[in-house]
């Protein structure tokens, strides 16, 4: 298969289940909403080293307080660890941002049955040294913490589903400023897709890692394969000739629909000028639950 | 199909009447005949429904499956009718009328829509639903009956009109609003939920309150001494109540959506943990 004259391998993604939850922070206008969601969701790129994955979502259509807000992605590898992390994100980033509140951004995506509450305002409210107060409205709770601004809000209980976590594809190009152009246009395409976390800065991998490595203390190293300065030296590379720059894009989502559609218009989008092949990574097939064969997907 | 049951009065009973039958659950899947057979008391008589109401029930079609209770609808001059609305779980009652005393007291859900004035025990001891009125309520509403501790501990009361005293006396949780004047001891003795007061309000608002909001639109002159200035500001919550109200009907003014309240703590006599706001 060919789009614009660039190779679609014959292969397929292999993700993983992953919790996952959807957060909104509102604030007095859009500058402090991104500010904290740009330091909620920062360092979040894998949860190997940095125990989540999270990005913004969208600009939220209509918040609880009506004032402007920012919808962000979070997943953990079990809903214990993302609590964990969640609690430490809020309580760091978003609470510790001027004007902000916190409020279950929801999983309206996934069927009911699917989600699980996670407690989080119910546990941050603890900072408020006793002082803390609830409001029941409609069918929430929301705990109002004093803090030295104000009043820091934040919903008591938040929306947890079973996401997918590693969908992935990636961009085999002639040079580094063409794989960079095509994962630049892909990733600007992807975004446009609810639901969805693309946890690399900027949305793209430029190191991406295989399972294991020569070193005893290292649980992941350097893709060799996909390495093209190393490439006469790595006699399992993967790399087609014309090759010198992989750019990979990983892709969280809510839902398997939406790691597919993400994969679908990413995918067209990154075949430019210059790009040889697309291509995916996966294990064999016998550890991911959630497979993404490109080819189905495009064609 | 949607099934509606609509009772008119006939003749005005002269002595007060027992109205707990009025309930679109116990009417709901009866016939005409059914339903004029319900009991009413009557003073120390027990009649019925049909000696004093006219019985119809319509059908009108409908795009989705309607499991749930028929919705009822009263009409006439029903100031003598106590208890309407009272133990509530579901669906819709609507009375085009003045009620009397306890009407949707001890509801558990629905809605209760009156047109007209309520007597006094609006919405008391109730734990969830909501109850609009377009005109005044009695004193007591949203509170506790004499010698229960805790009064309203859900729902939602929607007062369009005026208020009289005690109003939220004793309240465990739930929100009252009330567009125009209330009388004293607004939220009296309560242990959570909202009172909000749009017009003035009588003398000792949030006496004796342990924890709660008392929310006062038209600040009065004074307050207890035992309430404590806090600060002038935006309290975070006050939107998703303002829009709360707003979708439930009670025409709150869109401009107050970002409103600037003074807070005070009180009642120190209680801890000091309840919350005074008053528009700023």
């Amino acid at each position: 298969m060919r789009i614009n004259n660039v190779e679609i391998v014959d292969t397929f993604a292999e993700a993983f289940p992953m919790a996952a939850t959807r957060v909104t922070i509102t604030a007095k206008n859009e500058k402090w909403a991104m500010e904290a969601a740009l330091a909620a969701t920062g360092f979040a790129t894998s949860v190997i080293g940095c125990g989540i994955e999270a990005a913004i979502d969208g600009v939220s259509q209509q918040t609880p307080d009506g004032r402007p807000g920012l919808d962000c992605l979070f997943f953990g590898m079990s809903g214990d660890a993302l609590e964990k992390q969640m609690l430490k994100r809020i309580g760091q980033a978003i609470m510790t941002t001027p004007t902000t509140a916190c409020f279950d951004g929801g999983v309206d995506e996934c069927e009911a049955d699917r989600r699980e509450p996670l407690k989080l305002g119910g546990k941050i409210r603890y900072f408020g040294d006793g002082f803390q107060a609830s409001k029941v409205i409609g069918d929430s709770r929301y705990w109002r913490i004093p803090v030295m601004e104000g009043e820091f809000m934040i919903q008591e209980s938040f929306s947890m589903v079973k996401g997918i976590g590693g969908g992935n594809f990636m961009i085999l190009a002639e040079s580094d400023d063409a794989a960079l152009e095509a994962a630049e246009a892909a990733v600007e395409s992807m975004r446009e897709v609810r639901g969805v976390a693309l946890p690399f800065p900027g949305g793209i991998v430029r190191s991406g890692s295989q399972v294991g490595s020569r070193y005893a203390f290292l649980p992941a190293s350097t893709n060799v394969a996909f390495c093209p300065t190393i490439r006469s030296r790595v006699p399992q590379t993967v790399l087609p000739p014309g090759t010198n720059s992989v750019l990979e894009i990983v892709i969280d989502a809510l839902t398997y629909d939406q790691v597919a559609e993400a994969t679908r218009v990413g995918v067209r989008a990154a075949c430019l000028p210059g790009v040889l092949q697309i291509t995916a990574g996966n294990y064999g097939g016998k550890l991911g639950k959630h497979h993404f064969h490109l080819r189905e997907l495009l064609g | 199909m949607n099934t509606r049951i609509q009772l008119t009065l006939r003749t005005t009973p002269e002595m007060p009447v027992e109205a707990e039958a009025l309930l679109p659950e116990m009417m709901t899947g009866k016939s005409v005949a059914e339903i004029e057979s319900l009991p009413l008391q009557v003073g120390n008589c027990t009649e019925t429904v049909g000696d004093h109401f006219r019985v119809e029930i319509s059908e009108t079609p409908s795009d989705e499956p309607n499991d749930g209770p028929a919705g009822l609808e009263l009409t006439g001059d029903l100031t003598r009718f106590k208890h309407i609305g009272e133990s509530m779980s579901c669906g819709t009652l609507t009375v085009n009328g003045p009620v009397g005393f306890h009407a949707g007291a001890k509801m558990s859900g629905g809605e209760l829509t009156i047109n007209g004035t309520a007597g006094d025990y609006l919405g008391a001891m109730m734990t969830g639903g909501t109850i609009v009125v377009n005109g005044n309520a009695g004193h007591f509403a949203g509170s506790a009956y004499r010698g229960f501790s805790r009064g309203m501990a859900g729902g939602t009361i929607l007062i369009n009109g005026n208020a009289g005293n005690l109003t939220g006396a004793r309240m465990r949780r739930g929100i009252i609003a009330v567009r125009g004047t209330c009388g004293d001891l607004a939220g009296f003795s309560m242990g959570a939920g909202t009172v909000l007061i749009g017009g003035e309000t009588g003398v000792r608002a949030g006496a004796n309150m342990v924890r709660g909001t008392v929310i006062l639109l038209t600040p009065p002159e004074s307050i207890m001494p035992t309430f404590r200035y806090d600060y002038t500001g935006r309290p975070p919550y006050w939107p998703l109540l303002h829009s709360s109200l707003s979708e439930a009907g009670w025409k709150a003014p869109e401009t107050m959506g970002q409103a600037v309240f003074k807070r005070y703590s009180g009642d120190f006599n209680e801890g000091g943990r309840g919350e005074l706001l008053l528009l700023s």
